[in-house]
């Protein structure tokens, strides 16, 4: 095998089309997410990237088009089923279970992938061995301490980190994150980065971001969605320099886009 | 809860302090707690063991409340627990105690063979009932639910020859126990208490267990069960049959009490009062609905020997119940509980 090989594909998006009556969300988006590849979705709102990714996991149906994962056409699966395959995902609005522990909820996300769900004699306090990885990845989100408090006694960044938690307590192939920052502090945002930094690198990351701070110093591959199409994908050199980006997203600078996705919930 | 350090400065000192006083709290209390489990339990079993002790009438009324214990009890699997909220639960416990009686009665066949099949035969309903409603949440599974209830009910009207219409079926002749009949009261109410010491035992390991965290999960978040990997349907069918089967066993027990079994036991307000006596007692709470069962069952026969309008009085308590007390009867049990603290 030649090093130079490029890495296996893990996610292929072909001629993706999603429309609500007239209203067309995703335009025959082509896209590829490779082996370690960290891959940032940006785009003014309402340019289509959660819908592109509510189609890549499942909550949404695609018009036409396919998603393939490692290969396998995935299109018409549930997304419960996509999970199992190597999908994993976090939601734009924090989306936990609020009444249980911050504990319970990794737990409970690990426990779908292990055999012995059907147990209902034994408590799930017996499985020591999970807890422990529960603790392991909350550790590696950094929240260490309280774990046995509900989620709503979390402040919103610590939820964040959750999220992140829970996702990759399905062991994705794939992991999808959509907007991991949005909300959070500048502090918390560094984490973040660091955290998205210090995930393994056979995992392919598909993320939409509208920090740019988050983007350039993450992403391998960027790719720019503009009213549902695809309108610049490559390496972030080349998107900062693409004229025709710079026109319609990042404009008038930095700024203005990083404050607009802060205003924006 | 502990005290977390202000600080980084004074953290050595204070780190090391609670480090040392939180092991002990933690393991006085890791070991009171089956302690104090163990002993509610046999309070539990004592108290029950003395209630023929009471007289005839009593004894009835308590082994009323016990299966209808376990009916609320196995309907709040599906409202606290799992989200479901099924105005057709009568179907499970209507169905078992039919099989019990019309086994009995037509066949001869002993109520105890009876008891095992009336479970089987609600298990299967509410497997199929289940397979169709979990389709469709909210409003349209709640619809379903109690339009294939009235739909067993119709059945049971009709099919005379086999059921007895609205008139019934009577001339079911109880088993007996080691040679000790179930005509005997307190051999009738010792055989109920068992089983819904069962029941309670049985919702008790399962809500703890990595199957009940699974139900809990859906009730919080089902869109987030599914990204987790769930198949959250399969789930919820599973919840369904387990909660219809503990019905069949409030059910069948209903039959071996009464030697009598008519439609009424499949009507929706049968379901609706399970509904009731869940919120009464504390939705989400695994003993909560037992003492739904008993609020309401007393209530009716306190009320019911004054004035025929005893559902008013049942309706008011509800109403108040639903504003005041949302966590039911065992919530306000449990908030004294936590106020009174440790």
């Amino acid at each position: 095998m030649s090093a130079d090989r490029p890495p296996a594909t893990l996610l292929e998006t072909e001629k993706l089309f999603k429309s609500f009556g007239n209203l067309v969300v995703t335009k025959n988006i082509d896209l590829v997410v490779r082996e370690g590849e960290r891959h940032a979705l940006i785009g003014p709102n309402g340019a289509g990237k959660t819908s592109l990714v509510h189609q890549v996991a499942g909550q949404l149906r695609p018009t036409s088009g396919r998603v393939l994962l490692k290969g396998v056409d995935i299109t018409g699966e549930s997304p419960e089923k996509r999970s199992q395959m190597g999908i994993g995902r976090t939601f734009q609005k924090n989306n936990l279970f609020r009444a249980l522990s911050v504990r319970e909820n990794v737990r409970l996300a690990l426990q779908a992938k292990r055999a012995g769900w059907y147990r209902c004699i034994q408590p799930t306090s017996s499985d020591r061995r999970l807890l422990d990885e529960a603790d392991a990845i909350l550790g590696r989100v950094r929240l260490t301490e309280g774990l046995d408090r509900p989620v709503s006694a979390l402040s919103y960044g610590e939820q964040r980190q959750l999220e992140v938690a829970l996702a990759l307590a399905s062991e994705p192939a794939v992991l999808l994150l959509d907007e991991p920052t949005s909300g959070m502090s500048s502090a918390e945002t560094d984490e973040m980065i660091d955290l998205v930094r210090s995930l393994p690198r056979s995992l392919g990351v598909l993320m939409i971001e509208h920090d740019m701070k988050v983007v350039f110093s993450l992403a391998d591959t960027i790719t720019v969605l503009y009213y549902g199409e695809v309108l610049a994908s490559g390496p972030p050199e080349a998107i900062r320099d693409n004229p025709q980006v710079r026109n319609v997203y990042l404009g008038l600078g930095q700024q203005e886009g990083t404050t607009r996705a802060r205003a924006a919930p | 809860m502990t005290p977390t350090p202000g600080g980084d400065a004074p953290a050595p000192v204070s780190a090391t302090g609670i480090a040392a006083a939180k092991p002990v709290v933690v393991v006085d209390r890791a070991a009171r707690e089956p302690m104090r489990r163990f002993a509610a339990w046999v309070a539990l079993i004592a108290g029950l063991a003395l209630v023929p002790l009471t007289g005839d009438y009593a004894t009835g009324l308590v082994s009323e409340i016990l299966v209808f214990a376990i009916f609320a009890m196995s309907l709040d699997l599906l409202i606290g627990y799992t989200g479901l909220l099924s105005f057709g639960h009568a179907a499970f416990f209507g169905v078992s105690a039919y099989t019990v009686v019309i086994l009995g009665v037509h066949l001869g066949i002993s109520g105890w063979i009876g008891l095992v099949a009336g479970i089987v035969v609600s298990a299967i309903t509410a497997a199929i009932i289940g397979f169709f409603s979990i389709r469709v949440t909210g409003i349209p599974f709640l619809m379903l639910t109690m339009a294939f209830a009235q739909l067993l009910m119709s059945v049971s009207i009709t099919w005379r020859s086999v059921t007895g219409g609205t008139d019934g079926l009577s001339g079911f002749k109880r088993p007996s126990l080691f040679g000790m009949s179930l005509d005997d009261r307190a051999v009738q109410f010792y055989v109920v208490a068992a089983g819904f010491l069962f029941v309670l035992w049985f919702l008790r390991r399962l809500i703890a267990s990595p199957l009940g965290s699974i139900f809990i999960g859906i009730r919080e978040n089902e869109q987030r069960m599914r990204a987790a990997g769930y198949p959250v349907d399969r789930f919820k069918l599973i919840a369904f049959t387990l909660a219809g089967s503990l019905a069949g066993i409030g059910g069948a027990l209903y039959a071996l009490q009464n030697a009598f079994v008519s439609s009424d036991i499949l009507h929706w307000a049968l379901s609706g009062d399970a509904i009731i006596m869940v919120i009464l007692g504390g939705v989400g709470t695994v003993i909560g609905p037992a003492f739904g069962a008993a609020i309401f069952l007393m209530l009716k026969h306190v009320v019911s020997s004054h004035t025929d309008y005893w559902m008013l009085a049942v309706g008011a308590i509800f109403i108040l119940c639903v504003i005041f007390l949302p966590l039911g009867f065992w919530g306000v049990v449990r908030s004294v509980r936590a106020r009174l603290g440790k």
